[in-house]
């Protein structure tokens, strides 16, 4: 449910905007994770297992992100899902972490986006 | 209602629960994975009335879990609608074929989630009304005459194939153009089915359609296929255009199929159902019309029959509408 909805009532409202401020909390963990993801990378090559990882993130930022009203963070993480999933079906892992890397720092930059201007 | 959301993500799993508490539906419960939902569902005395599913979860995945859950008796015909994202559009016919009644698509909107869930209450009340039948003639056998009618699209419970009409519906409606361009639509008329709803009490008449159901699943060749009785003796099909369907061929095996049973039937004093096969409805890429036309133009052709007319590539042919 987008929290903009007209027809929210004003009780719906109050537990949208608390799960909006829930949200933007779990934000910082969120980035955490994925910078975790990428540093694993770095030491142990494995670019599977990062693009599982930071792909997942993603799923998971955009199908909260969208019903909260986020809609510009939405897309962005699921533009990134989709690069990583078309990429993985077309090219090799490392081949794909390098074609993804402007959909993930798009994604980073929404992140921090919402995080700034959050109450 | 009962019902059980499923989401690997809790926040999300909050924001479900809230926007189903906003349109008055409060019993509802969670689960964060597909094992978790598994036990819930298997620990539960009173069975849920509907089960929510994210498609993309990690482990076992949504389509996965649906199968399980319409693998368990109690669960066949409950309406499971699924979650995905637009992006996973192409889950959709799988989702289908594993048993999912409808899918809604985030991010969530309140109204398509009322409206969805109004499909979930329709499908509850069809399968209540079978519930209700089957006490009925547990009663009397004659109470089904009255309790039915025979144009009504019927759950048939013992029909594995089957798949309820309404399903068929939201499968067509859900379809993109171009998909829906590469699907084509199958009516299955029984010729004699008003005799023998007139002659059957509604358990011989839920019996015989049964029958029916399952020889013209058995001469589906197509791997994927959702098949529903719409009422009037009517059954339709949709499956792949390009499968190698033949309605011919359909037609034959489907009368060797009902053959075995002639002489249980005969015992019985019971007709074997004589059904006819249409040639296969399709739609045009450029067409915007309702897509559920499509039935309507497979369950007339479904009573037509094969013209013994047609030359032989017309017959078996995918020829459009």
């Amino acid at each position: 449910m987008n929290v903009g909805s007209e027809d929210a009532k004003p009780d719906v409202a109050e537990a949208m905007a608390g799960l909006r401020s829930r949200f933007i909390d779990s934000l910082v963990d969120r980035i955490l994770h994925m910078e975790d993801l990428t540093s694993e990378l770095r030491r142990t090559g494995d670019y599977t297992t990062a693009l599982y990882g930071i792909s997942a993130s993603a799923h998971r930022i955009a199908g909260v992100a969208g019903t909260l009203g986020f809609g510009a963070l939405g897309s962005n993480a699921r533009k990134l899902e989709e690069a990583i999933t078309d990429g993985l079906a077309q090219y090799e892992p490392r081949e794909t972490f390098l074609r993804m890397r402007t959909q993930l720092e798009a994604l980073l930059d929404s992140l921090e986006a919402v995080l700034e201007t959050a109450p | 209602m009962k019902i059980l959301a499923v989401d690997d993500e809790p926040l999300f799993l909050d924001v479900l629960m809230q926007l189903m508490h906003s349109c008055n539906y409060h019993d509802v419960d969670r689960a964060g994975s597909a094992r978790e939902a598994m036990e819930i569902i298997e620990s539960q005395v009173q069975p849920f009335d509907c089960f929510l599913l994210d498609v993309q979860m990690e482990g076992m995945d949504g389509i996965q879990l649906c199968r399980r859950i319409r693998a368990l008796p109690e669960h066949r015909l409950t309406p499971i609608v699924m979650i995905t994202a637009m992006t996973e559009k192409a889950y959709v016919d799988e989702a289908f074929l594993a048993g999912a009644n409808d899918y809604v698509t985030k991010p969530l909107d309140r109204t398509e989630v009322k409206v969805r869930m109004s499909m979930v209450k329709s499908i509850l009340s069809e399968r209540n009304h079978v519930k209700l039948l089957a006490k009925q003639i547990a009663r009397s056998e004659e109470s089904h005459s009255a309790a039915r009618t025979f144009d009504e699209p019927l759950i048939l419970e013992d029909a594995e194939s089957l798949t309820p009409f309404t399903t068929l519906e939201n499968y067509l409606l859900k379809l993109g153009n171009m998909r829906l361009f590469t699907s084509m639509a199958v009516g299955f008329h029984i010729e004699n089915g008003g005799d023998i709803y007139d002659k059957s009490s509604g358990l011989e008449f839920m019996d015989i359609m049964t029958d029916a159901a399952s020889a013209i699943a058995d001469s589906i060749k197509a791997e994927n296929y959702l098949l529903s009785y719409a009422g009037s003796g009517d059954f339709v099909a949709i499956l792949p255009r390009l499968s190698s369907f033949s309605a011919t061929v359909a037609q034959e095996q489907i009368e060797a199929g009902l053959e075995e049973f002639r002489a249980i039937y005969m015992e019985d004093g019971q007709a074997l159902p004589r059904i006819r096969v249409g040639r296969p409805a399709t739609t045009g890429l450029l067409a915007f019309g309702d897509p559920t036309r499509m039935i309507q133009d497979a369950i007339s052709r479904g009573r037509q029959g094969i013209p013994n007319t047609l030359h032989s590539s017309e017959r078996l042919g995918v020829l459009g509408a």
